[in-house]
């Protein structure tokens, strides 16, 4: 009973998520997670922005990480956002092109100054309009192009 | 002309996951600006990760951090178990709950003995440690081992609590409570150390929402954040606790919030140990199916988070580890700036990074361009003068 109240509670949050993000929404699933459900969130690349800034300010949202995934064509973002007062975990994901970069959050939320860094150290996905984009896992003398967790990088080679 | 100069404190800190280099820009002894570098001890386990199976990257991740070694294997194991649809049976649960708030303990006494050390309070520090070694031996008794418990399997625990640990645990559960209770009046009623904690580093609750921190260095800062509410695992929604939130956001409320959270601890290893049931520890895992899946736990330093993505393979396609002290370390920036340098090495402990002694400091004077430098063990001497000076 009370897993099912919270079910209640992810999918009204889903929704207004949805409602607010409508422009860039292309679709939404509940995912097992913890007790109950969580949800995953599909909304085109160009929203991000608005979607991290409406999750953040609106939703008092907090920013735990962003994971980033190869897929053949293409690097899909996932940002998971915890809605501590609801008790819902919010994972909006977006895709970008191998080539492309992607808008980044952290003029509005400098908690990501150091994620967004990370993943262009270890996959090469650029941020626009991040305040300090220097290297931050990577050292200095690390050759320029070269990213670690892409699939093509092998363990070997460095050894 | 101002008279600036750099202190860079690291990069050497081999005991954290994230080792760190703070430059600490500084105009005579007040921090000014400071510029945080991390990455130094990366070993790459996301990518190792992907070359391991599914049973062997619990005990990899176990070996992430040697102070909180059951926090990530446990945010593993829940995000497998969200991927392959598998509920561990309830006395396993309340086990996990039983490990996690041990390590709690053990790792919040072992943090109150460093600070102490630090700002000189060497009679606190061994008191505290003498404190903290009984909590080790239940671990040895329960787990075989006194940290990397290898407890966590995907589907439940590898071992059971028996009926004479209950005895042992019950017995020094009550006089880590009586301690602890001493240890707190101990510190809010010394006026040196209230000195030297009250109204230092302090991080506003604005800030410590925009660096998305988490765990005590959140909730010093008046934030009511904690998975073990917000998201609740394990048997934390079938036992009856509370969050300790203070609002000044200095090292003495997050020293507080520590503090309150052993007591927190004790009550809910003593509830759990009361109301967990009889019955198997696991449930049988055979497969992975392709999907993804978040695990997310409260470490004694935050939240943790771990995000798996399985390809129907018996390796993860992706494993992404976020540790609680990614979130904190950078808030790190707010809580320096304006303080004493003497006050860096208990602002930097207050957000509890694992500490090691092997750090090298560098100060480089500006007007002269002159370098020299320094030991972690002379800036830890820089702290310790001054609460001589106040005494």
């Amino acid at each position: 009973m009370v897993v099912m109240m919270a079910e209640d509670v992810v999918i009204r949050t889903a929704e207004e998520i949805k409602e607010r993000l409508k422009e860039y929404f292309i679709e939404y699933e509940l995912k097992p997670f913890a007790k109950g459900k969580c949800v995953f969130m599909r909304i085109r690349k160009e929203g991000i922005r608005e979607a991290a800034e409406a999750l953040f300010n609106e939703f008092d949202a907090k920013l735990n990480t962003v994971s980033a995934v190869e897929h053949a064509s293409f690097f899909e973002l996932i940002y998971h956002f915890s809605l501590p007062e609801r008790g819902v975990l919010v994972n909006l994901r977006i895709e970008t092109g191998k080539d492309e970069s992607v808008d980044s959050i952290t003029p509005l939320i400098p908690g990501a100054n150091f994620i967004e860094r990370e993943i262009h150290d270890l996959f090469g996905v650029r941020f626009e309009g991040h305040p300090d984009f220097r290297r931050v896992i990577l050292p200095d003398d690390w050759p320029e192009g070269v990213h670690p967790l892409r699939k093509g990088y092998k363990l070997e080679k460095r050894r | 002309m101002p008279r600036f100069a750099t202190v860079p404190i690291g990069p050497y800190h081999p005991a954290l996951k994230e080792p760190e280099l703070f430059k600490l820009k500084v105009e005579g002894e007040t921090v000014v600006d400071v510029d945080i570098r991390i990455g130094y001890n990366h070993r790459g386990i996301e990518k190792l990760s992907e070359s391991m199976t599914y049973h062997q990257i619990t005990f990899l991740v176990e070996r992430i951090c040697g102070i909180c070694s059951n926090i990530h294997p446990l945010c593993y194991v829940q995000a497998a178990e969200a991927i392959a649809g598998i509920e561990p049976p309830e006395r396993a649960l309340y086990i996990r709950t039983i490990i996690e708030e041990l390590e709690r303990i053990h790792s919040h006494l072992l943090w109150l003995g460093i600070g102490a050390h630090i700002i000189g309070f060497d009679t606190l520090f061994m008191w505290v440690w003498k404190i903290r070694e009984p909590v080790l031996d239940i671990f040895e008794a329960v787990c075989g081992n006194r940290q990397t418990y290898a407890m966590m399997k995907i589907g439940g625990v590898r071992r059971d609590i028996k009926e004479e640990h209950t005895q042992m645990i019950l017995k020094i559960m009550d006089e880590t409570e009586r301690a602890t209770r001493s240890v707190i009046n101990m510190v809010l009623e010394d006026p040196v150390a209230r000195a030297r904690l009250e109204g230092v580093g302090v991080l506003t609750k604005e800030d410590a929402r925009k660096y998305c921190t988490v765990g005590p260095t959140a909730r010093g800062s008046g934030l009511n954040i904690d998975a073990r509410k917000d998201h609740p695992h394990a048997a934390y929604d079938l036992v009856d606790f509370k969050v300790p939130v203070m609002t000044e956001g200095d090292v003495l409320a997050k020293t507080v919030v520590r503090l309150e959270e052993i007591l927190e601890s004790i009550s809910i290893i003593k509830q759990a140990l009361d109301a967990m049931p009889s019955g198997d520890i696991a449930t049988e895992f055979k497969e992975m199916p392709p999907g993804e899946g978040v695990g997310m736990a409260e470490a004694p330093r935050g939240e943790d988070i771990h995000y798996l993505k399985s390809n129907g393979t018996n390796m993860p396609e992706r494993h992404k580890i976020r540790a609680p002290s990614y979130m904190n370390i950078p808030s790190l920036k707010p809580q320096l700036m304006n303080y004493e340098i003497a006050d860096a090495p208990i602002i930097i402990a207050s957000i509890d990074p694992c500490f090691s002694c092997t750090d090298r400091i560098t100060v480089v004077d500006a007007r002269d361009g002159k370098s020299k430098t320094l030991s972690w063990d002379e800036l830890v001497y820089l702290s310790r003068r001054k609460t001589r000076r106040l005494k």
